[in-house]
């Protein structure tokens, strides 16, 4: 089996199977600005934080220290490696006065010299502006060779302006494009593998970020799924914070199952949300993700619906967490939410506002899946998870679901709908889906009091009439 | 006129670096390894080196080395982007230059050997 070296970002080294292979030869394609050299940055500090030794070459007629400068900037940077087990040196001169042939024997030389296990050869493109294409693969394919004999990992940077049928593409052993795109207004860096010999990899574009810390990739949750941490359907009931509620879901919602709120603003969608967070515990610690209102905002219109999510906030057993819906990286927050839940052991979830996760995406028809991806992680960990969801305002007599694959993609369905009878602003709760479960199908109305959602109409305003 | 050598593997460093030397009447000699550093110094046995550390064939450290094992003793300017409390202890250079470094303090710096060695 083939030593793996990690490319030193844990989402890469999920697209490659576990990192590079030693003793071979990877090309990191990408326009400027893509993040090309703080890739291979990370790469080298990783290599060496884990006892390798790396080398950094650029062909770059740019000043290396200036780079240094800049990288020395960021959270990956270890100043304490130079010089001894990180190296940048430039072959631009050599290749200049000596040619390709110049600068394999130097590639040679330094690798040996520094006794390298990882090296980085900046702006291979240059390389091959000063030979014919001929020279240039051979070129590619001897310093494969050196590499391979030398047992280091080789990755190459180059521009964009070199497609797949260019020869260095079959040549090398992995091929890795970062990417920046644009989609409206709205502009993102993503990354594809393209080749990566003798890896399972993560195929297609997965986003990335360019952080203080470096470059972040995260792939795709819907790409990331897998099968052996599948959960098993769980027999227990979840209750939903509310009795009549529960009595209309046969005693709760099924654990560890997916739920889908789906209805129009003000139908009360948070207000469940919050009846089911309410009911967070040490042995059931809740996790709620909102996009709108900001936790102190979630917990003061608690109070003031009677529920209290004060009491398990301070006690720890709930964290209320708020991202502003702006340009997120959906797979971001998967991640995130994911790994919350494993870390506390939570138990129930509530994600306060789809249409953001939606917004979030960059091809929206992602959306089921990645909430599908999302559901089946928090069931692997026992989690129940409850999704609130906005839709156009409905008439009670015109209930109906909108076509939507996500309804598929979801174990449970409530549908809160509202509607004006009998000159009354009125909110009705509808079971359209329980998994694996009767449930009752009866239409109810509610209204909302001093002790949160109460089955029947407001009393102020009556009953409405005929409301089936 | 002051001799200087200038071993820089940079093209654009050392293209700065020694026009701004020439610029103030210096007499400069690039040389762009610690290997041809270390040929050039020897047998031109210029006044002032100033030398980059990491180098491909010979970095600036050995160089300097081999330089004061070979009996070379004039000042020499170590410039390099390592912090010098990561370098290892090495006496044999007179002054250390962070790069990236300005114009100016290249100048004063070797302006300041160029006194002391009563050019």
């Amino acid at each position: 089996m083939i030593e793996k070296f990690s490319t030193g970002v844990e989402g890469l080294d999920q697209l490659t199977d576990g990192g590079f292979l030693r003793g071979s030869a990877y090309i990191v394609q990408g326009p400027p600005g893509a993040g090309k050299t703080i890739l291979a940055n990370q790469f080298c500090y990783a290599h060496v934080a884990g006892g390798g030794r790396a080398l950094y070459m650029t062909l770059l007629a740019e000043s290396s220290s200036r780079m240094l400068a800049y990288v020395s900037q960021m959270g990956f940077f270890e100043g304490s490696a130079l010089p001894d087990a990180m190296q940048y040196v430039s072959g631009y001169g050599v290749l200049e006065r000596e040619g390709l042939p110049g600068l394999l024997k130097l590639v040679q030389h330094e690798l040996k010299r520094h006794r390298a296990t990882a090296m980085v050869l900046d702006g291979t493109f240059v390389a091959q502006s000063v030979a014919s294409e001929q020279e240039f693969r051979a070129f590619i394919h001897t310093l494969q060779g050196v590499a391979g004999m030398a047992g280091a990992v080789l990755v190459m940077l180059t521009h964009q302006n070199r497609d797949a049928s260019c020869p260095e593409h079959t040549m090398v052993d992995g091929w890795i494009e970062l990417s920046d795109e644009t989609t409206g207004f709205r502009a993102y860096r993503a990354i594809q593998v393209r080749k990566h010999r003798g890896a399972a990899i993560l195929p297609g574009k997965h986003r990335f970020r360019i952080t203080g810390n470096g470059i972040a990739v995260f792939p795709r949750a819907e790409s990331t799924m897998d099968a052996a941490v599948l959960p098993s359907a769980q027999a227990h009931r979840s209750s939903i914070g509310h009795r009549d509620i529960d009595g209309l879901l046969q005693g709760g919602l099924p654990g560890g199952s997916a739920t889908l709120l789906v209805g129009p603003t003000g139908s009360g969608k948070t207000t469940l949300g919050m009846h089911f967070l309410s009911l967070s515990s040490a042995q059931e610690p809740g996790l709620m993700l909102g996009f709108y209102e900001t936790p102190a905002h979630i917990r003061m219109k608690a109070r003031s619906v009677g529920l209290d999510l004060d009491t398990p906030t301070e006690a720890g057993t709930l964290d209320i967490q708020w991202l502003p819906p702006a340009e997120n990286i959906v797979d971001e927050i998967i991640r995130d939410v994911v790994s919350h839940a494993k870390a506390r052991q939570v138990k129930r979830v509530f994600i306060d506002g789809l249409v953001a996760i939606r917004d979030s995406l960059v091809i929206t028809r992602r959306m089921p899946y990645v909430i599908n991806a999302l559901s089946m992680q928090l069931a692997a960990l026992g989690a129940t998870v409850l999704y609130s969801s906005e839709i156009p305002e409905l008439q009670l007599d015109e209930i109906q679901l909108p076509s939507d694959e996500l309804s598929a993609m979801v174990d449970n369905v409530l549908l809160l709908s509202t509607g004006r009878r009998a000159h009354a602003f009125r909110r009705y709760l509808s079971v359209i889906k329980l998994r694996d479960s009767n449930f009752d199908p009866c239409t109810q109305e509610f209204h909302i009091n001093g002790n949160g959602i109460a089955f029947g109409p407001d009393p102020r305003v009556g009953p409405a009439g005929d409301a089936s | 006129m002051l001799r200087v050598l200038l071993v820089e593997d940079e093209p654009d460093v050392a293209l700065v670096a020694a026009t701004v030397l020439e610029d103030a009447g210096y007499h400069v000699t690039v040389a762009s390894d610690g290997h041809e550093g270390l040929e050039i110094a020897l047998q031109e046995q210029p006044e002032l080196v100033v030398t980059d550390f990491m180098m491909p064939r010979l970095d600036g450290l050995e160089m300097i080395e081999r330089l004061r094992l070979a009996g070379f003793e004039r000042p020499i300017i170590l410039a390099t982007a390592i912090p010098e409390d990561h370098l290892p202890h090495h006496p044999a250079y007179d002054a250390y230059l962070a790069k990236p470094y300005g114009t100016r303090e290249l100048l004063a710096l070797v302006e300041a050997f160029r006194t002391q060695l009563g050019f």
